[in-house]
């Protein structure tokens, strides 16, 4: 199998069709990481998908070939989450008006999505990485460019919610 | 272990799968390749733009000389109309009311 950094390299001298490779194998990681970010709603989590992998064909040359494609992705996934999320609140007026315009349809584990509903869209984003996808301290605060003392507090902000 | 460590170990353990990942992977290149051609495009048409202002910017050095007669031609032809023109509606103008008040036997 032809690593991620050969793919990338081979991406930026032959073109974007091995990048298509790259898409083939992170498509349905980044779907389940949108999926668990935006509580199981199936569009976004493919518009996501869709920004993400658009976002690093762009800043492909920016990648550094000793770190790790999937975190360097991640990353760049993370952050189009957070673009979306405030692209939503940029329309949240609209909520105002009691009619329902547009249902999303939420798929996935229900029980999970329960549990961290309490928290705030930011709580949820470092709850998913710190202990589903086990990312640690420090992958986090790189992630969000944020200061790891930070994130250390805002995870245990959030677990004191969930107790 | 606790309701909420069960709960994440289940989600662990759920997998999710993008639904028609071959078409996915078509439309992003597309998106992808459609991008760069308007890059491309962008490109091509500044380049355009830029050399097409050479030759403006060779002649420019006989720009004034092209605006002097441009505006000579202009005043030359117009001045002397507009003299004319304005002359003729005050004459008209005087032999009107001239009429008007002469009809209504007011003048004399």
């Amino acid at each position: 199998m032809i690593s991620d950094e050969e793919l990338v390299r081979r991406t930026l001298s032959e073109g974007s069709h091995h990048f298509g490779v790259l898409i083939q194998r992170y498509a349905d990681y980044l779907f389940g990481l949108g999926m668990r970010l935006t509580s199981g709603n199936k569009e976004l989590a493919e518009d996501m998908s869709q920004q993400a992998f658009m976002k690093s064909y762009t800043y492909l040359k920016s990648f550094d070939p000793q770190k790790s494609f999937k975190h360097w992705l991640t990353g760049i996934a993370v952050n189009s989450f957070k673009d979306l999320m405030a692209k939503e609140n940029q329309y949240s007026p609209l909520k105002d008006i009691n009619e329902p315009s547009y249902t999303p349809h939420l798929e996935g584990n229900k029980d999970f999505f329960a549990l961290i509903k309490p928290l705030t869209k930011e709580e949820r984003l470092l709850f998913t990485l710190r202990f589903i996808y086990d990312y640690k301290m420090d992958e986090i605060s790189d992630f969000l460019d944020m200061k790891s003392g930070t994130v250390k507090s805002k995870i245990s902000r959030a677990m004191e919610k969930l107790k | 272990m606790n309701e909420m460590e069960v709960l994440v170990q289940k989600e662990k353990d759920t997998s999710y799968n993008q639904r028609n990942k071959d078409l996915f992977t078509f439309y992003i290149l597309t998106l992808i390749n459609q991008e760069g051609l308007k890059r491309r495009h962008k490109r091509n048409l500044i380049f355009v733009g830029l050399v097409s202002m050479i030759p403006a910017l060779i002649l420019l050095h006989e720009v004034e000389a092209i605006t002097d007669s441009l505006l000579g031609t202009i005043l030359n032809l117009s001045m002397p109309l507009l003299y004319n023109l304005s002359y003729s509606y005050l004459v008209c103008l005087l032999c009107l009311s001239f009429v008007v008040l002469y009809k209504r036997k007011s003048l004399f």
